[in-house]
């Protein structure tokens, strides 16, 4: 594929991406085990936008993504466009907004522990290692999310499973966590 | 907010391409060639981009400490540009017509004479101006060969883009959900089902058609 094809050809990714971190996230309390990288908790929260073409549904709350109106876009044919994300690793917590046909970050914060008067090349050090640190786990996720999109399954199992918990039925989380276990599992297995 | 202080926003590009083995030791000298030059009211263009230290936009002369942090190429891009208020440059204009139409004794210019004046206008009030200036951050992990820009406007990347393989002969390819999902290493089942991919979605068809 031509590069111009491989970057506005599947922005759609970005955003399946999101809803399968989201979807991982109440299939999993928020504990995620991304292959290859420290397991994570990981959820939505203050805010999710959802859009199908021009249609647009901008929600705000504490976790909007547990409302009954989240679903609801899902229900529509929307997916999220940028969603409000936090993730805690060990005991550092991160929070940004994720846009997700760039895959790019916005306002992330970062548990620094030096202060602004500390030795400025030591502050840039610590900011770019938690950066280093907060990109391998989401590298790890995206990583996952591939290989599962592009994996027979995703159709037949995942999709299915995913729509039953967007229409608010209850998902059979072993079977979703057996399928990923076959797809991601002898790339698990490799890795160690 | 940038690399050196607040919260964090950006866009990654992957660097490509002939990549020399030390950066450090073979780029500074063109780094510093395509330094900031300051805009000059003379100037035809409307606006001037170059490299800035990343801790002062001031600071174009750059030299390794400013530049090179261990494994991190650092700078700032730093864009600036005439700014006139259109207000200003109307009444000027106006008022310098005016004046050419009587000291010439005409009732109205042509087209040409009127473009002429208009950048003796603007020149003259660039002088009295001080160009807009914004610099944003550009961060190189040269172990991971990722760029971070903190900017996410598709024209600092694009400018970005030009100076930086104008700077450093290699090539930038911004991140997107297909570019990193190539950068994975798909295997030849994957790169099959990759081509082929179409979106989801979680709505059922009874409801699609409602």
């Amino acid at each position: 594929m031509e590069l111009l094809d491989v970057i506005e050809g599947r922005r759609f990714m970005g955003r399946e991406f999101v809803v399968w971190l989201w979807f991982e996230s109440e299939v999993q309390e928020t504990n995620l085990e991304p292959t290859g990288a420290d397991p994570v908790s990981m959820w939505l929260e203050a805010q999710i936008t959802l859009v199908l073409e021009k249609e647009e549904s901008r929600l705000k709350g504490a976790i909007p993504a547990s409302s009954p109106e989240a679903k609801e876009a899902l229900r529509q044919g929307k997916l999220p466009k940028e969603a409000k994300m936090r993730l805690v690793r060990g005991d550092r917590e991160f929070t940004w907004t994720l846009k997700a046909d760039s895959l790019a970050l916005s306002g992330l914060k970062l548990p620094t522990q030096l202060k602004k008067n500390d030795e400025k090349h030591e502050v840039f050090y610590e900011r770019m290692m938690l950066l280093e640190d907060l990109e391998t786990s989401l590298s790890a996720l995206y990583a996952d999310f591939v290989r599962l999109r592009l994996a027979d399954p995703w159709d037949d199992e995942v999709v299915p499973l995913m729509t039953s918990w967007a229409h608010g039925e209850k998902v059979d989380a072993e079977a979703y966590l057996a399928t990923k276990r076959v797809v991601l599992g002898e790339k698990r297995k490799r890795k160690r | 907010m940038g690399a050196l202080r607040g919260s964090l926003t950006f866009s990654r590009f992957y660097v490509t391409g002939d990549i020399p083995d030390d950066v450090p030791g073979t780029t500074l000298k063109r780094i510093r060639a395509n330094a900031f030059q300051p805009l000059s009211p003379d100037d035809e263009k409307n606006e001037g981009a170059g490299w800035a230290s990343i801790e002062d936009p001031f600071d174009t002369d750059l030299d390794h400490e400013k530049v090179f942090y261990n494994e991190y190429v650092c700078l700032g891009l730093r864009l600036d540009r005439w700014v006139i208020p259109g207000p200003l440059l109307k009444t000027h204009l106006r008022d310098a017509e005016q004046a050419l139409l009587a000291k010439k004794g005409l009732e109205r210019l042509g087209r040409q004479a009127k473009a002429d004046l208009k950048t003796m206008v603007v020149r003259k009030l660039r002088r009295q101006l001080v160009p807009s200036l914004k610099s944003y951050d550009v961060v190189w992990n040269l172990r991971t060969n990722v760029l971070h820009l903190y900017s996410q406007s598709e024209r600092i990347a694009a400018l970005l883009d030009d100076l930086f393989k104008r700077t450093f002969k290699v090539d930038l390819v911004p991140e997107s959900p297909g570019t990193a999902a190539e950068r994975l290493g798909l295997d030849a089942k994957e790169v099959r089902a990759f081509a082929g991919l179409e979106p989801m979605t979680l709505a059922r068809l009874e409801e699609e058609a409602r």
